[in-house]
């Protein structure tokens, strides 16, 4: 089973996906939390149509995109009332439209066709070592800042106003929390996809959250869950020969349907058997 | 030091974007007072609060804060509604009272000695110290108002501000919880500003009681404030005053 990750394609693709991934699946933990997934999704999306745009323009596509990132994440962070339109009707407007102008970019661009399917299901069998350096030092500097103000970032996602009323500057903290979201969405999405992108931010905290019920012990199984899957996804893929983004995504969702089926009946058996265990004595 | 004013409202008006809420408030919160703001739902009362909080700053006039001890800025222990709370979050009693802790430590610091204690005599004070390791959303509304107290102890405050501390809670949560706050008023000299819809519940605890209704606001103590006269202009409708064993109970109609 090693063997197929003594090749150097399928060893790059393993480092830049665990790296990515462990960081995703951390910040997952606050997304599901947080009930923003769709904040994920829309970035991811912003993210590729910026890129798209830089490659159609010719200026570079990383930096398109993190300008569209950084634009999304004002208008997320900072988007409060809801008295006219819905927050989630304006996340669900800002996809559309993101996706919209992804297709239409890529559509007037002539070499267009190639890099408009590597960005919904990512490419990471053809990864640089520049790829992976960048991945390595935007992602461990996003861990760093997370792990240095891990007292802001959970206070003000649990209850923002009390935070607010302890003298935080919520507005401040909570811009750093998108502004970490928006950049290394950019950065992951270019090599992951869009699809791996959205999967690392979504699934391995809901698989942790079946099994864990402490805060940092979901933190840890959900990076686990993606290091595990990320392994088995990528072997899969190379032995069935198919796409390995969608074969992770595909993959770590099965894994949190299994899980789930086992956690539920786990709780029907268990009572079911101790009661058992009870009447025998 | 005691009569300490310690937030001064002066012509003060409050509100978002620019549309005033509430206009012309003039009064003080000094130190040991406990003061209930009761009014009718959608009177403002949230906005006051978030004003003396100092949250909201005001369209015009002033808010004064005196500091707090040691010279200090004044220090809030707030307490939000419990539904306010998002309980999917799986945070332990103790990791909840600890983010009261959070506004004393450095930027980058992690808790220490004297954080620990604190979340300790809070835990003890409130009594739920066999809690601590109990996830908050296993508890129920009462216990889950003591965490949530416990967490604004936990920051040595100066001043508690709660926010309908009683909803959601039955007799005897009720109860349990109002006793405990008026102990800390009592024991603790901490100064209490609470907000509530239920008068009946307010009455029976508070030294002063503020009426807010239509941008008007009036705060003077409990027995100048508790006649039927007082009542039925504020909540437009005839309020009876009725004394049950020593407990004092406002009936309308």
């Amino acid at each position: 089973m090693l063997e197929i990750f003594q090749i150097p394609f399928m060893q790059k693709a393993l480092i830049i996906s665990c790296i990515a991934g462990s960081f995703f699946s951390f910040l997952s933990v606050y997304i599901v939390l947080r009930r923003i997934v769709f904040v994920g999704i829309a970035l991811s999306q912003i993210a590729a149509c910026g890129f798209s745009l830089g490659y159609l323009l010719g200026i570079s596509p990383s930096v398109c995109s993190i300008i569209f990132s950084l634009l999304g994440v004002a208008v997320f962070s900072f988007q409060q009332s809801e008295r006219i339109i819905p927050r989630e009707s304006i996340i669900g407007l800002t996809y559309a439209l993101a996706a919209s102008l992804a297709i239409l970019f890529a559509a007037k661009n002539a070499k267009a066709e190639a890099y408009a399917l590597n960005l919904l299901s990512g490419n990471i069998l053809t990864v640089t070592n520049s790829q992976i350096y960048l991945v390595l030092a935007v992602f461990s500097g996003a861990t760093l800042l997370h792990y240095l103000f891990y007292k802001q970032f959970i206070f003000i996602s649990f209850d923002l106003e009390t935070a607010a009323t302890c003298g935080l500057n919520t507005g401040r903290w909570n811009f750093l929390f998108y502004v970490i979201l928006g950049v290394t969405i950019s950065i992951g999405m270019r090599t992951l996809g869009i699809l791996l992108t959205f999967g690392y931010l979504v699934l391995p905290a809901l698989i942790a959250l079946v099994f864990v019920q402490r805060i940092k012990k979901v933190f840890i199984v959900a990076v686990l869950s993606c290091l595990i899957t990320t392994f088995l996804g990528l072997y899969l893929s190379f032995k069935l020969d198919i796409p390995s983004g969608p074969g992770i995504v595909t993959l770590l969702c099965f894994i949190l349907g299994v899980s789930y089926l086992f956690r539920k009946s786990a709780n029907i058996i268990t009572p079911v058997i101790l009661a058992m265990i009870r009447k025998e004595k | 030091m005691t009569n300490r004013t310690l937030i001064e409202f002066k012509n003060t008006i409050l509100g978002y974007g620019g549309k005033a809420v509430l206009s012309n408030l003039n009064f003080g919160i000094f130190k040991d007072d406990f003061v209930g703001i009761v009014g009718p739902n959608g009177a403002g009362k949230t906005t006051i609060l978030k004003g003396i909080l100092g949250i909201l700053k005001p369209l015009k006039g002033e808010i004064n804060f005196s500091q707090g001890r040691n010279k200090q800025r004044m220090r809030f222990g707030y307490v939000p509604q419990i539904q306010t709370i998002d309980e999917i979050f799986p945070l332990t009693v103790y990791e909840i009272i600890m983010m009261g802790r959070y506004s004393e430590m450095s930027l980058l610091s992690k808790p220490g000695r004297t954080d620990k204690e604190k979340v300790v005599s809070a835990l003890k004070y409130t009594g739920i110290e066999k809690l601590a390791d109990k996830l908050y959303r296993e508890l129920s509304g009462g216990l889950r108002q003591r965490v949530l107290l416990a967490r604004a102890l936990a920051g040595d405050p100066d001043m508690l501000i709660l926010d309908e501390p009683t909803n959601d809670l039955d007799l005897a949560g009720e109860k349990a919880i109002m006793d405990l706050i008026k102990k800390l008023n009592n024991e603790q000299n901490i100064t209490v500003v609470m907000v509530s819809h239920l008068l009946n519940v307010v009455i029976n605890y508070v030294k002063k009681l503020a009426f807010l209704d239509k941008e008007k606001f009036h705060m003077c103590d409990i027995e100048e404030a508790f006649t039927e006269k007082n009542l039925t202009d504020i909540y437009n409708t005839g309020v009876k005053i009725a004394d049950l064993e020593g407990k004092r109970i406002a009936i309308a109609g």
